[in-house]
């Protein structure tokens, strides 16, 4: 497993594209994939917006995580950074923070390699 | 040696604070400054509780005025955290007001005074791009200064992403 964290817009998916053969269609989007199954593809991009519809619908996102983590070994995680803001007074909002960020920290836990991506530039935080 | 951990929510950095102060050894002390306004905060510093409960940290409270405490010559204080801290100093009753920076500073310079080694937890909260109300913008100006303040005292910051620690002042400590 990889994961590639950083800030909106800071070419996490374009670095993926830019060194491997995956394209488009081969990336599966957290924002309106479906949720009641694993996804097949090598990507699975907009981590965090995905944990969000899982919160949404009443699903444990940290129990979807561990079943991808599980059965998608191989898989390329992408997400944005949300937990560094200030807090916010919605208590959706703060829940969808605290889960998207443990998710990570799952994710970073089992994962090969971990970069963080600013500018378009990644930064190994986490293997080689 | 003064050690400022920072990251952002839910990034390990509470779970990290904890190993480097378990390291350090000595007799450990838990410095806990979040108020128990609502069940939230009650789950949330019941949650905490049990994650150090194992490794042999004894519990200090103290909401404001950390200048006050007396601490055991030596020890090791892991202070769970400075945004807390802050937001009690700058708004509560109890807190010093427009006097919170220094206050706060001042406490940090007599826990550094009396252990051995002082872990300090703070929170990244400046990367949103939104303007706040006065109030919030005057609690980011106060806690950004703090960290910045701290950073420059300490011997070690580090940064928390993904559970993942970056050495970003000194040399980790491992």
């Amino acid at each position: 497993m990889e994961l590639i964290v950083g800030g909106e817009g800071q070419g996490k998916l374009e670095l993926v594209f830019s060194r491997t053969e995956i394209s488009q269609e081969l990336v599966c989007d957290g924002s309106s994939c479906p949720l009641d199954r694993i996804p097949e593809q090598p990507v699975m991009d907009h981590l965090h917006l995905l944990i969000r519809r899982l919160l949404e619908s009443g699903q444990d996102p940290l129990a979807y995580v561990r079943r991808l983590i599980e059965e998608r070994p191989d898989l390329i995680v992408i997400s944005n950074e949300v937990g560094c803001g200030v807090v916010p007074v919605s208590g959706f909002e703060r829940e969808w923070r605290e889960a998207a960020g443990r998710a990570c920290c799952l994710v970073a836990q089992h994962a090969c390699r971990v970069e963080r991506v600013i500018a378009g530039i990644p930064v190994i935080i986490k293997g080689e | 040696m003064l050690t400022l951990v920072l990251g952002g929510a839910a990034s390990g950095k509470s779970e990290y604070a904890e190993q480097v102060a378990v390291e350090a050894g000595g007799q450990k002390i838990y410095l806990a400054t979040m108020q128990p306004f609502d069940a939230e905060c009650e789950a949330r510093i019941q949650k905490h509780r049990i994650a150090r409960r194992e490794k042999g940290f004894e519990t200090v409270e103290q909401y404001t005025g950390i200048a006050r405490l007396r601490l055991p010559k030596g020890c090791t204080i892991l202070l769970e955290c400075l945004s807390n801290l802050a937001a009690n100093e700058l708004f509560s009753p109890s807190g010093a007001g427009q006097d919170a920076g220094g206050e706060i500073l001042r406490g940090i310079d007599l826990l550094c005074a009396q252990a051995r080694e002082v872990v300090i937890v703070s929170n990244e909260i400046f990367s949103d791009g939104i303007s706040y109300d006065p109030d919030t913008e005057r609690y980011l100006s106060l806690l950004s200064g703090l960290n910045q303040a701290v950073a420059c005292r300490a011997g070690r910051v580090i940064e928390v992403v993904c559970g993942i620690p970056i050495v970003c002042k000194g040399r980790g400590p491992r």
